[in-house]
């Protein structure tokens, strides 16, 4: 669902994203995980067509990321700040949305109320969003990539600031997004949310994959059977000075073994 | 305030294109003072008197609506407040909007004072009118500043609605709305007396005015022949400026403390399922299911959206009423010359309309949108739907009131011919206002500070605001002028085509760059082919505009130095013109002025440069000798403006201004342009553009002659800009370029 070859980003001659080379099988939720600036955001603009890379060449749902037009029928994205209009309610602002996404007037609005309901929302959905919370900010705003049942949703910290039960709620929504056979690419800091949902992890480091593979393969690399947890792996995985050590040594890993 | 080198680019060129207009108020100024000198103008104290009252008004307005500047908004607002003494932030704040007022307000008015005070010849009006000019203003926008610092606080001790920013904006513009509104009765009233042929002695109001800072105005003319020196009252007045300043300071240094702790608009503290729409009925909105025609179309649904959410958060109108202020004066003044009443409401609601055309929803597009920018260039939609739908929401609130205008002229009885030809233009210059706006708004772009759920009401730049509302003004007020033919020129036709031509071009423009912008997610991105080329044909005609315009400024402005300095700067003005051009497409790019290309050629390309040269020479020798006239080309124009003795010093300026002439035009043509053109032409195509353009910027003074002079002229020029493209192509070299159109300079006047 999502291939890329050698993709890159510089920006005055600093690489932000060098020769990134991805691929994620449809309806997987594949957690993208790096420490920040190690070029999660840009990878993510540049698979959403919203920047185009320096180098290299990627595709999502089948088409080539030069061409937007191609691409945006099919894909979703959240960024770290929900985009929303604050004068507008929630149920406006996915009618509104969903409308540009190409759902007609009754389509538009039977499938805000439908998403809002899910959520837990509807009691709200006439009230304007500069009164919402930021749950049910980022609650709107993670709606609003699904109206169109896009094949691929992108993920810019989706909790990141939400207390534990709107995080909950999310990460549910995320994990019936998958089961209903969507892709999903989540860029996330809060590591037990990618070791419990992801099928897949990948880890960027200044803009390299300096690591790749399922949850459980991750953490039996870098364990001498000690403790075995994903964040032991990312700190050993981003971590400068052992990094440097093992650069020999540092290759995706295959799941189910460690290298 | 000017915080980004594009703000600096666009303020430069501003300043440089109005410098004819700015020299023209400090040279009236002088004169007036000059006036004073010769003891014609004892009426200006008397006029003063009741005219300083309102003008310290007004500061105080101004400052009452600035107070919610830096002192109430500043970045790391938490860090400051909690690593910063309270005083000191308070202090240093203040001093940040100090700063800001002495540019844009105080400033400009010494300048204006201390014009006056030079023509009067007096040293000491000089320095006590500029003084106490500065003292006076700054007090008044100071206290202004506090009483909008107490005001707010006190609406927050005594009301429970926690909209204080907005009311009190609103209170202060509806206030220096009425204070303008005096000022053009004022102004009207002796429209009217002068009409009946009254003098000026005898329209000025007995006595003073009944305000107690009238008799300030003494240290205005304090020193000239119409002064009796300082009253008591004036030195009581004078003291208590000056001591009303610490206080001042010293109410913002207690005040603001006490509204940086405030509240903010109420949020969910926790998630939907503790928030009810009862809990929050204000904040409800009904969205009945709506089938309108227009909401079918993508333009149409967006137009709407846009017209919506303005609507719903008024305070992004604010800004609005920066044209009303203007167009009050307009307003009030009809009703003082009745008259005029129908014409007068007539021009303020047109020019109105045509100003929201592109200032209600135009001028921050980018900025507007902010977040949701990904998600409309994600949609379904292109891009430039958005843009067309901002263009459309703007003609749509504008159109009402240029048809108001249109009525009132025919109330009036005006000619119906002149009211169609003028009526249609300002109804076509709608979408062009709106255009104009959409392009000035996204390359001054306004983002809101702060996290998404601090977001405030962005309004527009004011530097935006300025450069639209002076742009469509000029147009409309010169387009309704040829269009109903009170300006007849001895080329209206030819006048009607350039205004026409650039005003298409320009808004093209606008257009294009708007377009890319959004479709680039905001981001500078690398433009179409078509875009560059327009973009360079607007670039050329700007540096032709700004060369003409901006030495007749400095002209303006050093009318007393002798002839020969004024002269000499004059010329300089004209290559600085085409430089500050130059620059400011730099700027404006995000280049850096590292983009020089100063390397010399090297030896093995010596065969090539001398053959350029010769080339160069040859041309100029030719035209020359041809007896070309010489107020056609531009090195000639140059020397022949030179008062050149012969003398060795003369001829060195002289050959020292043909140089800076050669360095600035091909600074401009070949370091900006044709390195900007080659990024998306050909090499040949990119030389021959270059030379077009080149050749295009000498067409006007080639019409001036002979029709076989003109020909033979710009052919040559067109030859050498080949010449000289295809060798800047080849060498990469502006100097190799310059020594060349120096050599040929030099072989036009000296052969």
């Amino acid at each position: 669902m999502i291939e890329s070859d050698g993709l890159s980003k510089e920006y005055d001659s600093h690489a932000a994203v060098d020769h990134l080379d991805l691929s994620i099988e449809a309806g997987a939720i594949y957690g993208f995980l790096g420490p920040n600036g190690a070029g999660k955001t840009t990878t993510i603009e540049m698979l959403t067509t919203l920047l185009p890379p320096t180098d290299g060449h990627a595709t999502v749902a089948g088409h080539s990321i030069s061409d937007r037009e191609a691409v945006k029928p099919h894909i979703g994205y959240l960024p770290a700040e929900p985009p929303v209009y604050d004068a507008y309610s929630g149920r406006e602002q996915l009618e509104y949305v969903g409308r540009l996404r190409g759902l007609d007037a009754e389509e538009a609005s039977a499938q805000a109320d439908s998403l809002l309901a899910r959520v837990g929302l509807l009691d709200s959905a006439d009230r304007r969003i500069d009164t919402y919370s930021t749950g049910m900010r980022q609650k709107v705003g993670l709606l609003q990539t699904m109206l169109h049942d896009p094949a691929v949703i992108f993920l810019d910290e989706p909790t990141t600031g939400l207390d534990p039960r709107a995080a909950r709620e999310v990460v549910d929504l995320i994990t019936e997004l998958s089961d209903d056979g969507t892709t999903v690419f989540l860029s996330t800091h809060i590591l037990p949310v990618v070791d419990e949902i992801a099928d897949r992890i990948g880890v960027l480091h200044e803009g390299s994959l300096v690591a790749e593979g399922s949850p459980e393969s991750l953490k039996r690399r870098l364990s001498e059977g000690n403790t075995q947890t994903l964040e032991r792996a990312f700190l050993d995985l981003t971590d400068d000075d052992a990094h440097l050590a093992a650069d020999a040594e540092t290759q995706p890993v295959a799941d189910g073994g460690a290298p | 305030m000017i915080d980004s080198r594009r703000k600096l680019a666009v303020v430069l060129l501003g300043l440089a294109v109005f410098a004819p207009v700015l020299a023209g108020i400090v040279r009236g100024a002088y004169s007036v003072g000059v006036g004073v000198r010769a003891g014609r103008l004892a009426v200006l104290l008397d006029l003063l008197m009741w005219y300083l009252p309102i003008v310290v008004t007004m500061n105080v307005l101004v400052g009452a609506l600035q107070s919610s500047g830096s002192v109430l908004n500043f970045g790391a607002k938490k860090l400051h407040l909690t690593t910063v003494q309270s005083r000191s932030l308070a202090f240093g704040l203040l001093a940040v909007d100090v700063q800001s007022w002495l540019v844009v307000m105080v400033g400009p008015m010494a300048l204006v004072v201390a014009s006056y005070a030079v023509g009067t010849g007096s040293l000491t009006t000089v320095v006590v009118a500029t003084t106490a000019v500065i003292l006076l203003l700054l007090t008044a926008i100071l206290w202004g500043y506090v009483l909008g610092l107490v005001g707010r606080l006190l609406w927050r001790r005594f009301s429970h609605i926690d909209v204080p920013d907005t009311l009190l904006r609103v209170v202060g513009i509806l206030g220096l709305g009425l204070t303008f509104g005096v000022g053009g009765i004022f102004v009207g009233s002796f429209a009217a007396k002068f009409e009946d042929g009254l003098s000026m002695a005898a329209v000025v109001p007995d006595g003073q005015p009944p305000v107690l800072i009238g008799p300030c105005t003494e240290y205005l003319v304090y020193g000239t022949p119409i002064a009796d020196g300082l009253s008591t009252a004036a030195v009581l007045n004078g003291l208590a400026v000056v001591a009303m300043i610490p206080l001042g300071v010293a109410c913002v240094a207690w005040t603001a403390p006490r509204l940086w702790y405030g509240t903010s608009t109420p949020k969910d503290t926790d998630d939907a399922t503790t928030g009810t729409a009862d809990d929050q009925s204000g904040s409800t909105v009904q969205s009945p299911s709506r089938d309108w025609p227009w909401l079918r179309s993508p333009i149409g649904l967006v137009v709407d959206g846009i017209v919506r959410r303005t609507f719903r958060t008024p305070g992004r109108l604010l800004h609005l009423s920066y044209y009303v202020l203007v167009l009050g004066v307009l307003v009030a003044a009809s009703l003082t010359a009745p008259s005029l009443l129908f014409p007068l409401l007539g021009v303020a609601c047109a020019l109105f309309g045509v100003w929201i055309a592109g200032g209600a929803v135009g001028l921050n597009p980018i900025g507007e949108e902010g977040p949701m920018l990904g998600q409309l260039v994600l949609s379904e939609c292109h891009p430039r739907v958005f843009v067309r739908a901002r263009i459309v929401a703007g003609v749509v609130l504008g159109l009402p009131f240029v048809i108001l205008g249109i009525v009132l002229f025919v109330l009036d009885g005006y000619p119906l011919m002149d009211i169609v030809t003028g009526g249609t233009f300002l109804i076509i210059l709608l979408p062009v206002s709106a255009t104009i706006a959409v392009g000035v708004g996204t390359l001054i772009p306004k983002s809101t500070s702060g996290t998404a759920l601090e977001t405030d009401l962005s309004a527009p730049e004011l530097l935006a605001i300025m450069l639209h509302s002076s742009a469509s003004g000029v147009l409309a007020v010169v387009g309704v002028g040829f269009a109903t033919g009170v300006w007849v020129l001895p080329r209206s036709m030819v006048g009607v085509a350039v205004v026409s031509v650039t005003t298409l071009l320009f808004t093209d423009l606008c257009y294009r760059f708007a377009v890319n912008r959004m479709a680039n997610h905001g981001r500078r991105d690398w433009p179409s082919t078509g875009y560059v080329i327009e973009q360079a044909i607007a670039v050329t005609a700007l540096g032709s505009i700004l060369s003409i315009t901006f030495p007749a400024g400095v002209g303006h402005f050093i009318w007393v130095l002798p002839p020969s300095i004024s002269a000499v700067m004059s010329i300089a003005a004209g290559a600085i013109s085409w430089t500050l051009t130059g620059s400011v497409v730099l700027l404006a790019g995000g280049r850096s002025l590292s983009s020089f290309d100063l390397a010399i050629p090297g030896w093995s390309d010596l065969p090539f440069q001398s053959a350029v040269l010769l080339a160069s020479i040859t041309i100029g020798a030719t035209l020359s000798r041809a007896g070309v006239p010489a107020d056609v080309v531009g090195a000639q124009r140059i020397w022949l403006q030179l008062p050149l003795t012969g003398g060795v010093a003369t001829v060195g300026i002289g050959v020292t201004l043909l140089i800076a002439h050669a360095a600035s035009t091909e600074f401009l043509f070949r370091t900006v342009l044709q390195q900007r053109l080659r990024r998306v032409l050909s090499g040949p195509r990119t030389i021959l553009a270059i030379a077009v353009l080149c050749t295009a910027v000498n067409l006007p003074f080639a019409v001036l002659g002979d029709v076989g002079d003109s020909l033979l002229t710009l052919a040559a020029f067109f030859v050498l800009a080949v010449v000289w493209g295809y060798n800047y192509d080849r060498s990469n070299s502006l100097m190799a370029i310059v020594f060349a159109h120096v050599c040929f300079a030099l072989s036009l006047v000296a052969i």
